[in-house]
C-alpha cells in the first residue's frame, strides 16, 4: 500500500486505513478490541406497500477465504420473527402456543474453504407481513482474511397484493 | 401450490454487479461494516495500528519523513504533546510538550515547512490552535519548540502570534487570522518571508530580521468572518470561509492575488478539505463539494439524505488516499460529536462508491505515505579544503544527489571530534566556512539528507589556515617619513612591511622586522622622499606556516607640507648711502631636499614686489635675512614709505608655500649714488 490514511481519533488510537473488502492486514488483537459488525437493512416489500406476503427463506450469498459466524436476525412489520419452542406436539390452547414461540435468531459458522469460495447461506422464516428486514451479526475475532458479503434475497409467497398498485 | 417468488432484500450488487453507493435505507445499521461497490465487508476499513498512553489524539501529519501526531492528556495540569511515529505507525516516541495547562482540549492544525536560505536550512514542523488561544509553536528535530514572535502590529514590540491556521503555499508560510491586544482580525491571512528566510523589514524593529513582515497580509473577504480552512489546487490555494470559497494565486508578494469562486458553499472547519491533485475535495454545509481552483461543484446529491442532518458542526474530515482513489468524507451521525461514519469518493469513477462506519470518534485524519520517500541518490564525491586566509576554508565537491528536498550537512573537525556547521539546501557545491583560528588543521566530511534518510560521507579533506596578516595596519605622515603602525598576533612572527611609490607597479621590501612579540607595533619609515605619496602593506611571516595574505594597502604622504608664516620685518640703521631692514620668518612641516628661499619686497604704496634674495638654507622654524636698501638713509623728516615682504619657499622650480609680512612705514630719505 503506497499511501494509507491514517486516522486519530477521540481514544487513544492511531488507525490505517485498509483498502476495504480486500485487504484487512491483521486482524486487530489489542485487548477489548472485538468488533461485531452489525448490518441490518431498510424496509423491503416484495408486494409493493401494503401487499401481504408470506415469507419462507432467506438466502444469502457470501464470499470468503476466512471461517466466520454469523447470525441472522429477520423483522417483519419491524418485528423479529420468532419460532416454536415446543418440545412437544400436542395440542395447546393459543395462549399457550404463544407463549411457546420465542424471538429468532440463526447462527452459522461457516468453516475455513481451502480457497476463496461462495457459500450460500439460507435462513429459514416463517411470517406474514408487508416488509422484511434482514439483520446480519458478524463478529470480527474469528475473521482471518476479508468475507464480503454479496446478496441476500427473501423467497415468498404472494398473499395479497398491494391495494395501491393500479 | 402457491408460486414460490423471489425479491433481493440486500441490494443486488456483488462481484458480479458492482453497484456504486446504495439507495439511502438499503441500511439502518452499519456498524463497523463497510459496503463498497456494493459488497459488504464486516468491520470497516480501518486498522487499529498504535496505542499510546494519552487520552485524544488531535492530529496527525506527515513530516521529516515521520508521522507525527498532537496528543491530549488531562489531569491537573493538562497537556498537549507531540509524537514521532514511523511511517506504519509503529513505534511513538515523545517529542515534547506543544502547550502545557491548556484549558479545553483544543483543535490542532499542523503545517510542516521546508525553506531557508542556500547556507541555512528550515524544516519546521509548525502547530497551531485552531481557536486562536494558544500561541502559534514550531517543533524542529530533535526536540526543540519555538514559539512563533514577531511585531506584527509594528508598534515596536515583539508578541506571541496565534494564528488559526498554517498553511504551506508556493515556499511561503500562510497564517490565518491576525490578534493584536484584544482585536481578533480573524479575516487576514498573512504570509511569510519566501522560505521563512528573516529579512529587515525596514518597519518597525527595524534593525532586525523578521521572518514575517507587519505589511505582508490580505484581507480575505468581509471583516470578521473567519477563515476556516485552507487548502490548495493546482496552483491555487483555496482560502475557505464557512460559506464561501476563494481562489488565492500567485508566488510572491507583489503577486498574490485572491477570487472569489463561490458566495454560497465554504469548508466547515479546519479538516474539511483535502487536496488531491488539482482538485480540492471539502465538506461544505450542502454536504461534500469540489473545486478546481475556478468554479465550485456540489457533489452531495447523491447523498444527500445521508448527510443532510449532520453537515452542521466543524468536525467533519476530508482525507485522500492514493492507494485505492478514494477520498474519505467523514462526517458525525445523530448526537455523535465526532465523525463516526464516512463516505467514499472514487475519484476515477467519479461517484460515490462506498460508505462505512468507524469504531470510534475520529477527530483527525491525513494521508501518510506508507513507503518512505526517497533517500540521497549516492554520496558527495570529490570534496576539497582550500584555506583562502587566516580564518576561512573554501570547500566544493559534486553532488552526488541536487534534487532540490536533498540537503548537504558539512562537518568539521578541528582535533576534537566532527561537528556540524552548516546544513545547505539542494544543489549547492560550495561552501566557505570562516572565523576559524589561525594555523589550524582543519578536517572536513559532508553528507547528503534526503527526507531525514543520509548518505554516507564524502572522503575527508583537509586544509591548515593561514597566519593572521598584523591588524589594525595604519600609515601616517610624520615629519620626517611615514609612520606605521599595526598589531600584530602572532608570538615570534616576522613582518614584512613593502612599500611602493604611488603610481608606481610592483612592490619592494622596505623592511622586515624579525621576531616579533605579540601587540602594538610601530616602525618610521625615514627612508621615503619627503612630500611623495607611498602606498604600504604588510604580512606575517613564520617558518612552516603559509604567509598570511598581505594587510589592506594603506597610504601616506611622506612628511608634512612646509607652510611658511608669519613673516615680520623691522627697521635696523643706516649707513652712509643704505638702510638695513630686519626679514623675520617661520617655517613649518618637512622641507624636502632642494628646497629655497626667495625674499621678495615691495618698496613705496603699490609698489610690485621685486626679488631681493634667495636663500639655499632653508630650516625648520625662525630663519631671518637682512635686507639692504641701497641709495636710502633714516631721516625722520621725511615722509613714510610703505615697505612690505613675501617669501616663498621653492622646490625645482614649484611653490611650496608663501606668505607676506604687515606693512610698515619707514621715514627714509633717498640719497644721490
Amino acid at each position: 500500500m503506497p499511501a494509507p490514511v491514517f486516522l486519530v481519533g477521540d481514544s487513544n488510537f492511531v488507525a490505517k486505513v485498509g483498502r476495504v473488502g480486500l485487504d484487512f492486514d491483521a486482524v486487530d488483537t489489542t485487548t477489548g478490541s472485538s468488533y461485531n459488525t452489525v448490518i441490518k437493512t431498510g424496509a423491503v416489500s416484495p408486494a409493493g406497500e401494503s401487499g401481504l406476503c408470506l415469507f419462507k427463506q432467506i438466502a444469502l450469498r457470501v464470499f470468503h477465504s476466512s471461517p466466520f459466524t454469523v447470525t441472522a436476525k429477520v423483522y417483519v412489520d419491524g418485528e423479529q420473527t420468532k419460532k416454536n419452542v415446543a418440545t412437544t406436539t400436542q395440542y395447546l390452547s393459543y395462549e399457550d402456543r404463544t407463549k411457546n414461540y420465542t424471538a429468532q435468531e440463526t447462527t452459522v459458522s461457516v468453516p475455513e474453504p481451502a480457497d476463496f469460495k461462495e457459500t450460500i447461506l439460507l435462513f429459514d422464516v416463517e411470517a406474514v407481513g408487508t416488509y422484511i428486514q434482514l439483520e446480519l451479526s458478524i463478529s470480527s475475532s474469528s475473521l482471518k482474511s476479508p468475507i464480503m458479503l454479496e446478496s441476500a434475497v427473501v423467497h415468498y409467497i404472494l398473499v395479497r397484493t398491494s391495494k395501491l398498485e393500479s | 401450490m402457491p408460486e414460490l417468488l423471489v425479491s433481493p432484500v440486500l441490494f443486488t450488487g456483488g462481484l458480479e454487479d458492482s453497484k456504486t453507493i446504495e439507495e439511502p435505507g438499503d441500511f439502518r445499521l452499519l456498524d463497523n461494516a463497510t459496503v463498497f461497490r456494493g459488497r459488504i465487508a464486516p468491520r470497516a476499513p480501518f486498522i487499529k495500528k498504535s496505542t499510546l498512553s494519552v487520552d485524544k489524539i488531535l492530529a496527525v501529519t506527515l513530516h521529516a519523513n515521520g508521522m507525527y501526531v498532537v496528543t491530549y492528556k488531562g489531569g491537573a495540569t493538562p497537556v498537549v504533546e507531540l509524537y514521532g511515529l514511523d511511517l506504519n505507525g509503529d513505534n511513538p516516541s515523545l517529542k515534547g510538550t506543544v502547550w502545557s495547562g491548556v484549558s479545553s482540549v483544543p483543535r490542532v492544525v499542523l503545517a510542516s515547512m521546508g525553506g531557508g536560505s542556500s547556507s541555512t536550512a528550515i524544516n519546521r514542523l509548525y502547530i497551531a490552535d485552531y481557536a486562536g488561544n494558544l500561541p502559534t509553536r514550531y517543533f524542529v528535530e530533535p526536540s526543540t519548540f519555538t514559539t512563533v514572535q514577531e511585531d506584527l502590529n509594528d508598534d515596536g514590540v515583539k508578541e506571541d502570534v496565534k494564528f488559526t491556521y498554517v498553511f504551506p503555499f508556493m515556499y511561503h508560510l500562510f497564517g490565518a487570522s491576525f490578534f493584536s491586544g484584544t482585536l481578533l482580525r480573524s479575516e487576514v491571512l498573512r504570509f511569510s518571508r519566501p522560505g521563512l528566510i528573516a529579512e529587515d523589514s525596514g518597519s518597525g524593529l527595524a534593525t532586525e530580521p523578521r521572518e514575517w513582515w507587519p505589511e505582508d497580509y490580505r484581507p480575505i473577504g468581509a471583516r470578521g468572518v473567519p477563515i476556516t480552512c485552507l487548502s490548495s489546487a493546482g496552483l491555487a490555494m483555496i482560502v475557505f470561509k464557512a460559506r464561501e470559497t476563494y481562489a488565492f494565486y500567485g508566488f510572491d508578494a507583489q503577486s498574490w492575488q485572491v477570487r472569489q469562486i463561490s458566495r454560497e458553499l465554504g469548508a466547515v472547519g479546519p479538516y474539511a478539505a483535502a487536496s488531491v491533485g488539482d482538485l480540492c475535495f471539502f465538506w461544505s454545509e450542502r454536504g461534500p463539494a469540489v473545486t478546481d481552483g475556478a468554479t465550485v461543484t456540489d457533489l452531495s446529491e447523491p447523498v444527500r439524505k445521508r448527510v443532510l442532518d449532520s453537515v452542521d458542526t466543524d468536525t467533519h474530515i476530508v482525507a485522500f488516499s492514493p492507494d485505492d482513489l478514494l477520498v474519505y468524507f467523514f462526517y458525525p451521525v445523530g448526537t455523535d460529536t465526532y465523525p463516526t461514519r464516512y463516505l467514499a469518493y472514487h475519484i476515477g469513477t467519479k461517484r460515490f462508491v462506498g460508505e462505512g462506519s468507524l469504531w470510534a470518534p475520529a477527530r483527525h485524519a491525513a494521508m501518510i505515505p506508507a513507503v518512505q520517500l526517497p533517500g540521497p541518490a549516492a554520496a558527495p564525491s570529490g570534496l576539497t579544503a582550500t584555506a583562502k586566509d587566516h580564518a576561512s576554508v573554501e570547500l566544493s565537491w559534486t553532488n552526488g544527489d541536487s534534487s532540490m528536498e536533498t540537503f548537504t550537512e558539512i562537518e568539521r573537525d578541528a582535533g576534537a571530534g566532527f561537528v556540524l556547521v552548516a546544513t545547505l539546501v539542494g544543489g549547492v557545491a560550495k561552501y566557505t566556512d570562516s572565523n576559524l583560528n589561525y594555523t589550524t588543521t582543519y578536517t572536513y566530511r559532508i553528507r547528503h539528507k534526503r527526507n531525514n534518510q543520509y548518505s554516507a560521507y564524502s572522503a575527508t579533506a583537509q586544509a591548515r589556515t593561514f597566519l593572521p596578516p598584523p591588524a589594525n595596519f595604519s600609515a601616517s605622515s610624520v615629519s620626517n617619513g611615514v609612520k606605521l603602525t599595526f598589531t600584530n598576533n602572532v608570538s615570534g612572527a616576522d613582518i614584512v612591511i613593502e612599500r611602493r611609490q604611488y603610481g608606481v607597479t610592483g612592490w619592494n621590501v622596505l623592511t622586515t622586522l624579525t621576531n616579533q612579540l605579540p601587540g602594538s607595533i610601530t616602525y618610521t619609515d625615514t627612508t621615503a622622499s619627503l612630500l611623495v605619496s607611498y602606498q604600504y602593506r604588510a604580512k606575517t611571516k613564520k617558518l612552516n606556516e603559509t604567509d598570511s595574505l598581505y594587510t589592506e594597502v594603506k597610504e601616506s604622504i611622506s612628511g608634512f607640507a612646509p607652510t611658511v608664516f608669519d613673516v615680520y620685518h623691522n627697521l635696523l640703521y643706516s649707513t652712509t648711502g643704505s638702510t638695513f631692514i630686519h626679514v623675520g620668518w617661520k617655517v613649518s612641516g618637512s622641507i624636502p631636499p632642494g628646497s629655497k628661499v626667495e625674499v621678495y619686497r615691495a618698496f613705496g604704496t603699490g609698489a610690485p614686489f621685486n626679488l631681493v634674495a634667495t636663500l639655499v638654507t632653508v630650516s625648520q622654524g625662525a630663519n631671518s635675512h637682512t635686507d639692504e636698501i641701497l641709495n636710502y638713509v633714516i631721516n625722520p623728516s621725511s615722509p613714510a614709505t610703505d615697505v612690505q615682504y613675501r617669501i616663498d619657499l621653492i622646490q625645482d622650480g614649484v611653490l611650496l608655500s608663501t606668505a607676506t609680512s604687515p606693512i610698515a612705514s619707514y621715514n627714509l630719505q633717498q640719497v644721490p649714488e
